[in-house]
């Protein structure tokens, strides 16, 4: 597998994204083009988020950099100072695409102009990145994960009603901007390739999850459809008109159930009689065909109140038992019933297992091993996995450099310069 | 400039996939100028196609918002995959094919002798993209059901909600509107390998693994440090400690309305205070460094929302905005209807559907400068192009053809 051929292989990606971005950058590093992060000699404001390995601060241990930056060649670079710049040019002149998630402006304010290098460079793509993107009313208005989640919609529906927004423990915000980031780049380095003609990609994060989540997601449909907000639904899932509670606790640990009623509740409300729990749902056979949704024939269509019930008799008898108990009903009986799971859990998957999901990438730095999530998406002619640690601070300057024709020395005047480390 | 008919207007797509993962990856397609055709059953009905949000509510093969978002620009064909005639007409959609979407349970598509293998011994350079819950190989792989339960079987679930309370990310189906863009991004790049070599190839999705490559340093950090991160509310933690405070999600004037700010600078703080009318905390010495902060965030946050509960959530963020301090309204489906930065945008394009009259449909993320984003026509109704595919678009069946394959029940047609 591992010398299988890379369907980016041919490509050269240099990455100037801060968090917002850099999973973009991860992206194509994982399909084989090469990645080089370019960051200030001080190191990426990454770097210095934890949490870090073995829980010890260090320029090169913190385990966000690593999940972000995975793959990628790492070079040090002050592009504040001019001659930082001149290498910087030089890097975009030998690049097919550029990925960056400066303040809008600031990079112009550098004389480093994409529109100018694009003319330079024809078939040169841009990519930048921003919360709102490159103007409007928002442009220069500061951005957070959650900053970006709020105001692209999607921070309304995490939680629960009583409570405010809870905000998910890993930047999806960041994310989905790196995903909008990386279909816009790749679509374009291919319509490069074919035509000869490059172009600049304005990513908005706030945008990309507006389209995640309410364009194709058709949450802004309840609103112009039915005249009503979807709000947050703590362990259920909301349609609207009706809420369904998903996730219950049980004596130990949670189980989830997309639908209470559907082809498995008859064997359910069995296992419920027979532990004497099953209350007003044994008494009417109406039960046993109902419905949340629109009834089909022979089906009886119940309504919230009626569900609310149901549901707080299904918690009741699911307290009886603890999560593998459950597992092990359900999987005799055909119920449709799954784990809530966390990461121990999935480490010893066997599933993942068989698969190969997780890898272990050997960090020399560190004398150890790192466990990285594997590839989303499985490849049979060419892989996308991981294909390295991410890049300790300054790692690739000589290899980088040079490959640009900087000798030595003039290296060694840069390093002094404090232009690279 | 080039002439602008999409990134991908070269690129021609069969979605045979259905309710929500599989048509999003389609509909990706669609927006960057690819031709898509989604082929349905009109016996057995999607499900998305009488999902909610309605037309007025009211059920309808036709009416669902849902559906209609998950596949504009495409083209829609019914056919019944059981009978000679449907497979003859879907193996000539295959020879017409870039791209072959579908995400049956594994083994649905060989039972039809239409799994990869069989595709291409047909075509070598066909790319078929599947989509599951949990992949096409392994113990769970036959697992039947609906992205919820991966929500739930990530870990992502337990990353979202309050820590005293259960697990909170279930609104919506969250993974199957993370994991289309990963399976389009990968699937263009074997489209560019595919043009270089000729070489055609299997892309295997398994929302599980997708979804948890969304869930950060959660895995990492607990083979490296043995610590279980989960769900936080809304603090931002770097292990067990804030990476910053304030950061949180605070109460607005009006009901169920919030505004999220997140500092991390001392001149951030400095005018936070000052645009809540309190430089007084200034002083505090609970709050004066970034560390005071981090050591009493929840006093911080009690403290906090007690000032922006006197705020309007918007007129709030403008203000601490035009101070530079990130924050945001907590917008719900209505606001972000409105909202000056997406309207500016050009987000919502203004279209028209025989059944809802009016609507506004979103355009993708990003703004391309010489290919960009573009939404060709309304989501198809059901089985609305059965002739115009197989007649005049794609097939050149002529009318006699046609009607034996109407006759032989390949081609279904919606009766209500």
């Amino acid at each position: 597998m591992n010398d299988a051929p890379a369907a980016l292989a041919p490509y050269r990606v240099l990455d100037l994204t801060t968090e917002i971005g850099q999973y973009a950058g991860r992206c194509f590093a994982e399909m084989g083009a090469e990645v080089i992060k370019v960051e200030p000699p001080a190191g990426d404001a990454v770097r210095r988020i934890g949490p870090f390995f073995h829980d010890e601060p260090g320029t090169n241990r913190s385990l966000l950099w690593f999940v972000l930056n995975a793959s990628k060649k790492g070079v040090t670079l002050d592009i504040e100072q001019p001659a930082g710049r001149d290498v910087l040019r030089k890097l975009i002149a030998r690049s097919n695409l550029v990925l960056e998630s400066y303040r809008p402006g600031y990079l112009r304010g550098l004389d480093i102009d994409q529109e100018a290098l694009r003319r330079e460079h024809a078939k040169l793509v841009w990519v930048s990145l921003a919360g709102f993107g490159q103007d409007g009313p928002y442009r220069d208005y500061k951005w957070s994960d959650m900053v970006g989640q709020a105001l692209g919609g999607l921070l309304y529906l995490w939680g629960e009603l009583d409570k405010p927004p809870a905000v998910p423990r890993a930047p999806q915000g960041y994310y989905h901007a790196s995903m909008a980031a990386a279909l816009s780049g790749m679509v374009a380095l291919r319509h490069a390739r074919r035509t000869g003609h490059g172009q600049f990609a304005d990513v908005s994060m706030q945008e990309a999850i507006t389209f995640v989540l309410a364009g194709p997601g058709g949450t802004t449909g309840y609103w112009w459809m039915e005249g009503m907000n979807i709000t947050r639904s703590g362990p259920g899932i909301n349609l609207g008109h009706l809420i369904s509670r998903t996730i219950y606790p049980c004596k130990e640990g949670y189980v989830a159930v997309s639908t209470l009623f559907g082809p498995h509740f008859p064997q359910l409300l069995d296992l419920m009689q027979r532990d004497g729990v099953a209350g007003f749902l044994a008494e009417d056979p109406k039960w046993r065909s109902a419905t949340r949704f629109a009834a089909l024939p022979g089906q009886w269509r119940c309504e919230q109140a009626d569900a609310d019930a149901a549901e707080d008799l299904f918690s009741a008898w699911l307290a009886r038992y603890t999560r593998d108990e459950i597992m092990k009903l359900a999987g005799e009986h055909g119920l449709m019933i799954f784990p809530v799971l966390t990461v121990p859990d999935n480490l010893d998957s066997k599933q993942l297992e068989a698969r190969g999901y997780w890898q272990k990438i050997e960090h020399p730095d560190l004398g150890d091993t790192v466990t990285y999530p594997g590839a989303p998406i499985k490849l049979s002619a060419t892989p996308w996995r991981v294909r390295g640690p991410a890049p300790t601070l300054g790692q690739h300057n000589d290899e980088v450099f040079g490959a640009i024709g900087l000798s030595n020395d003039e290296m060694q005047s840069l390093r002094s310069a404090g232009v690279i480390s | 400039m080039t002439e602008n008919n999409g990134a991908l207007g070269d690129v021609n797509v069969l979605d045979m996939s259905w309710v929500a993962a599989g048509p999003l990856c389609g509909v990706l397609f669609a927006y960057f100028g690819a031709t898509v055709v989604r082929v349905e059953s009109a016996v057995r009905i999607d499900v998305a196609r009488v999902s909610p949000p309605l037309h007025k509510g009211q059920p309808g093969v036709n009416n669902s918002g849902w559906y209609g978002a998950m596949n504009l620009g495409k083209y829609n064909v019914c056919l019944d995959l059981n009978t000679d005639a449907g497979k003859e007409i879907v193996w000539k959609l295959v020879d017409w094919a870039d791209v072959v979407i579908e995400g049956f349970t594994p083994g649905t598509m060989a039972d039809w002798g239409l799994g990869y293998e069989s595709l291409r011994a047909h075509k070598p350079g066909v790319i078929m993209l599947s989509l599951t819950l949990q992949g096409q190989t392994g113990p769970l792989s036959p697992m039947r059901g609906y992205g919820l339960q991966v929500q739930g079987m990530s870990g992502m679930a337990s990353l979202i909600g309050w820590p005293d309370g259960p697990p909170a990310g279930f609104t919506i189906a969250y993974p199957d509107y993370l994991v289309p863009m990963q399976a389009a991004f990968a699937t263009v790049a074997a489209l560019d390998h595919r043009d270089r070599t000729g070489e055609g190839q299997h892309l295997d999705l398994a929302q599980m693994e997708a979804t948890i490559s969304f869930t950060g340093t959660a895995a990492p950090d607990f083979v490296a440090n043995g610590r279980l991160a989960l769900r936080a509310g809304a603090r931002l933690l770097a292990g067990d400690t804030p990476v910053t405070a304030p950061h949180g999600t605070y109460p607005a004037r009006g009901d169920d309305r919030w505004i999220a700010i997140s500092v991390f600078e001392d001149d951030e703080w400095q005018a936070l205070c000052g645009v809540l009318g309190r430089d007084d905390w200034l002083a505090d010495e609970r709050f004066a460094t970034h560390d005071a902060r981090c050591a009493n965030d929840a006093a911080l946050d009690a403290a906090i929302a007690k000032e922006t509960a006197k705020h309007d959530a918007r007129e709030l963020m403008e203000r601490l905005q035009a101070v530079g301090v990130p924050a945001g309204a907590v917008l719900d489906q209505q606001q972000l209807l409105d909202d000056p930065q997406l309207h500016h945008r050009g987000h919502y394009i203004p279209m028209q559907h025989p059944v809802w009259g009016d609507f506004p449909a979103e355009l993708f993320g990003a703004r391309l400068s010489e290919t960009p984003a573009t939404i060709q026509r309304r989501a198809p109704l059901l089985a609305e192009h059965n002739e115009y595919v197989l007649r005049e678009m794609l097939l050149g069946y002529s009318e006699e053809d046609f009607n034996r394959l109407v006759a032989q029940g390949g081609v279904e047609f919606y009766s209500g």
